[in-house]
């Protein structure tokens, strides 16, 4: 009986094992891989305004408190109209979901190195 | 210090797997005497019971902590079991079932048809429905009887050709 017991035991550990690993390299590549993404697009679009010179216009934030209140509502209409809106609702969405992959990730995280410490025992044992 | 099954389940929940041979532990006699007494092949009987303890593990974040152990050990192991024999069902090759054809038919015009005589006209009919391949159920919707009667009947007249078998 007892072997049977050790044989099943090793049987969960080689899963979980298998499990983990997978678990891990799929869930840091994915934030690495979306992180990614995400600078790149910024990059892009940081780029796009400089070219078109819209950034320019973030100058009268130096200006004088009632000059800014004069022009802040065209500053802001003609950024809205300049800014590529599908790169940045791109952004946005890559930005929730790597919020979502991080948030996850460190909710898991207690259990995941619970986890590892568990598999480490076990396979410095055998 | 002993852990309880609750506790030791929601530590596995937690990550904490060391806790799983508690369980292992505890409950592997109760599961192995189980299937032991349904099958009589030690290995199968060793690998179904790993298979139970294994999806056991893999369904552990499903179950609840509050219900007992060991009647899911149990459902788990009588499924196993289920698959197993699925698995194992007798298989004839259709070479096989060529060259005993003509045994088969001696056997369906003597015998088996004077057994048959001696069933009632609902039972023939249900047996002669079963040959042709159709489910309980649709035995049933034919006949316009309820399933389990179906069962029943099957059941009893499956008796009843056994033991006139054995008469002859």
């Amino acid at each position: 009986m007892k072997k049977l017991e050790r044989k099943i035991i090793n049987t969960v550990y080689t899963f979980e094992t298998k499990k983990t690993v997978l678990e891990l390299i799929l869930r840091i590549s994915s934030i690495i891989i979306v992180g990614f993404c995400g600078i790149l697009l910024l990059v892009s679009i940081l780029r796009q305004l400089i070219e078109q010179q819209t950034l320019d216009m973030l100058q009268l934030f130096k200006e004088d408190g009632e000059i800014i209140k004069e022009y802040i509502g065209d500053v802001i209409n003609t950024l809205y109209e300049e800014l590529p809106k599908h790169d940045v609702l791109i952004l946005i969405i890559l930005s929730v979901t790597l919020l979502l992959l991080v948030l996850f990730f460190i909710k898991n995280s207690g259990k995941i190195k619970n986890k590892i410490r568990s598999l480490r025992r076990y396979w410095k044992r055998y | 210090m002993k852990v309880s099954d609750r506790d030791a389940v929601k530590r596995i929940k937690n990550g904490e797997i060391d806790y799983f041979s508690i369980i292992v532990d505890e409950y592997t006699p109760q599961i192995y005497r189980y299937v032991k007494s349904r099958l009589f092949q030690k290995l199968d009987v060793d690998d179904l019971v790993q298979n139970t303890f294994v999806s056991f593990y893999k369904a552990i974040q499903r179950f609840d902590e509050s219900k007992p152990v060991l009647p899911y050990l149990f459902q788990i192991a009588k499924n196993e079991l289920k698959m197993y024999f699925r698995s194992h069902k007798d298989a004839v090759s259709l070479d096989e079932s060529l060259e005993s054809k003509s045994e088969m038919d001696d056997f369906y015009t003597e015998d088996y048809s004077s057994v048959l005589e001696k069933l009632s006209g609902e039972q023939q009919n249900i047996l002669q429905l079963l040959q042709e391949g159709y489910s309980y159920e649709e035995i049933a919707k034919k006949c316009k009887r309820p399933i389990n009667t179906v069962r029943t009947i099957i059941r009893r007249t499956r008796l009843q050709v056994k033991e006139l078998y054995e008469k002859a």
